[in-house]
């Protein structure tokens, strides 16, 4: 079961990198993107510290999100600012 | 200390903008002061943060200074914003852990992307680009986290020093970093940006938004061998910077071939001359307009020898050849000696106008600090 999870981690981590290098048009798709890696790394973060029997990754992973989703916060504010300015799509 | 004093300054209000001054100096006091004195913190933080050196905090010192001068022309909410990234620089200087590291980044990164938003169009544009690359750099960051804590099963340093197999695992880090950083095979942001933002915001993003990771990145680059990426940055920002005509986009360019050499050997000397060079030249664009202020520190970043700019390149090459790379002395002397196209044709379209700028103190003191440096 742990394997799986793994697993799972590491091709939402694949789909996210190739979907950041065909994806350049859209801003919101990157930052949906870059949520997607982080939870993914997170739960990589989580299945190896069962594993190991090591509490150090879980507060990593606490870390992680928090900061992630600051940056989320600000980012969206920038992107509506940046769309109140330019009067156009997000293109 | 620090945490309440920066609550007291959010939850002071607008009016009172006498009393906000007051708090935000006596903040920078404290920050000097805990940063060089608290031995609690230091217990404390013991499993993360290193000890604070002595250079280090010359350089925490200096930074606060040049961001007085800036806070100077206007107080507004974004002064906290300088305070934060300030923080973040000191915290990333000293850490010794991944994890620290990341947190360091981000809160220095998040300040100076509160600040980069503008009212104007290239402004925003130019914030967004650089939101859009610190984020990704960022995850970049924690996927090398996860691969290396995956593999060793340490997130210290020095626990990688010691454990490390293969020396390219430490790659996808230092490559999120050198996004940051903006080095050569991810450089095309860098002109975009310096051009598009204001100057004042230029010079936060090439000063604190720099200094930290390249002070951060010597301690992995032991690690790991970068010549190769070395070569090509010093290679793109020679060439790149040819064929540009405006100051802004220029710097950009110097930016990058400049870190090409801190990347080679982090000397303090180069490290102080390239920031003071480029914060000389920021302030001339913004307000004081002094043609023989930008004329000698244009020589000074070209190499010329009595000023401070030849001194740092004398200590690079020193060191490079004693430990015996000829090769990378070779191209580093040549890459040099092509920016100095840019850096020449930017004083000849000078000599070419009159002189109409007002001289102020503090450039003066900056130049002359810069001509008269060999002497002290």
């Amino acid at each position: 079961m742990k394997s799986v999870v793994n697993i799972y981690g590491g091709i939402v981590i694949i789909m996210g990198i190739t979907g950041l290098a065909i994806n350049r048009r859209n801003i919101l798709k990157i930052v949906i993107i870059i949520e997607m890696i982080v939870f993914a790394s997170c739960i990589i973060l989580i299945v190896t510290s069962i594993e190991n029997n090591d509490q150090s990754p879980l507060i990593a992973a606490m870390y992680i999100i928090a900061i992630s989703g600051s940056e989320l916060a600000i980012g969206l504010t920038i992107i509506i600012r940046y769309y109140r300015i330019k009067k156009k799509s997000i293109n | 200390m620090i945490t309440i004093s920066i609550i007291a300054i959010a939850m002071i209000r607008r009016e009172s903008r006498k009393m906000r001054t007051v708090i935000m100096v006596v903040l920078i006091i404290t920050i000097i002061m805990e940063s060089r004195t608290s031995i609690e913190a230091i217990e404390i933080l013991g499993g993360i943060l290193e000890k604070q050196k002595e250079k280090n905090m010359k350089m925490g010192i200096y930074i606060i200074i040049i961001t007085i001068i800036i806070m100077r022309q206007k107080l507004e909410e974004e002064n906290i914003m300088y305070l934060f990234t300030i923080l973040g620089m000191e915290i990333l200087m000293s850490s010794k852990d991944l994890i620290a590291g990341l947190i360091a980044i981000e809160l220095q990164s998040i300040g100076i992307y509160i600040m980069n938003i503008k009212k104007s169009k290239r402004a925003i544009s130019a914030g967004v680009i650089y939101y859009i690359i610190g984020s990704i750099s960022s995850v970049i960051l924690i996927i090398g986290i996860v691969v290396i804590y995956k593999t060793i099963g340490v997130t210290s340093i020095e626990g990688i020093r010691m454990n490390l197999e293969s020396k390219g695992m430490m790659i996808i880090i230092i490559m999120s970093l050198l996004i940051k950083i903006g080095a050569a095979p991810f450089h095309n942001w860098v002109a975009d940006v310096y051009g598009g933002l204001t100057t004042d915001r230029a010079i936060i993003i090439s000063s604190i938004g720099k200094i930290g990771i390249i002070v951060y990145i010597s301690k992995l680059i032991m690690i790991s061998n970068i010549n190769m990426i070395i070569v090509i940055t010093v290679i793109m920002g020679a060439i790149g910077g040819i064929s540009e005509y405006r100051v802004k986009r220029i710097m950009g360019y110097s930016s990058i071939s400049n870190i090409g050499w801190m990347l080679m050997d982090e000397s303090r000397i180069y490290v102080y001359q390239y920031f003071i060079s480029v914060i000389i030249i920021m302030m001339n664009i913004m307000n004081t307009k002094s043609s023989t202020s930008i004329i000698i520190t244009m020589f000074s970043l070209a190499g010329i020898p009595p000023l401070i700019g030849f001194i740092g390149k004398l200590e690079v090459m020193y060191k490079m050849i004693i430990s015996g790379e000829y090769i990378m002395t070779m191209i580093l002397i040549t890459t040099s000696v092509i920016s100095t196209v840019y850096y020449l044709r930017i004083i000849i379209s000078i000599k070419k106008g009159k002189e109409k700028g007002k001289r102020t103190i503090m450039t003066a003191i900056m130049t002359i600090y810069q001509m008269v440096y060999i002497m002290i």
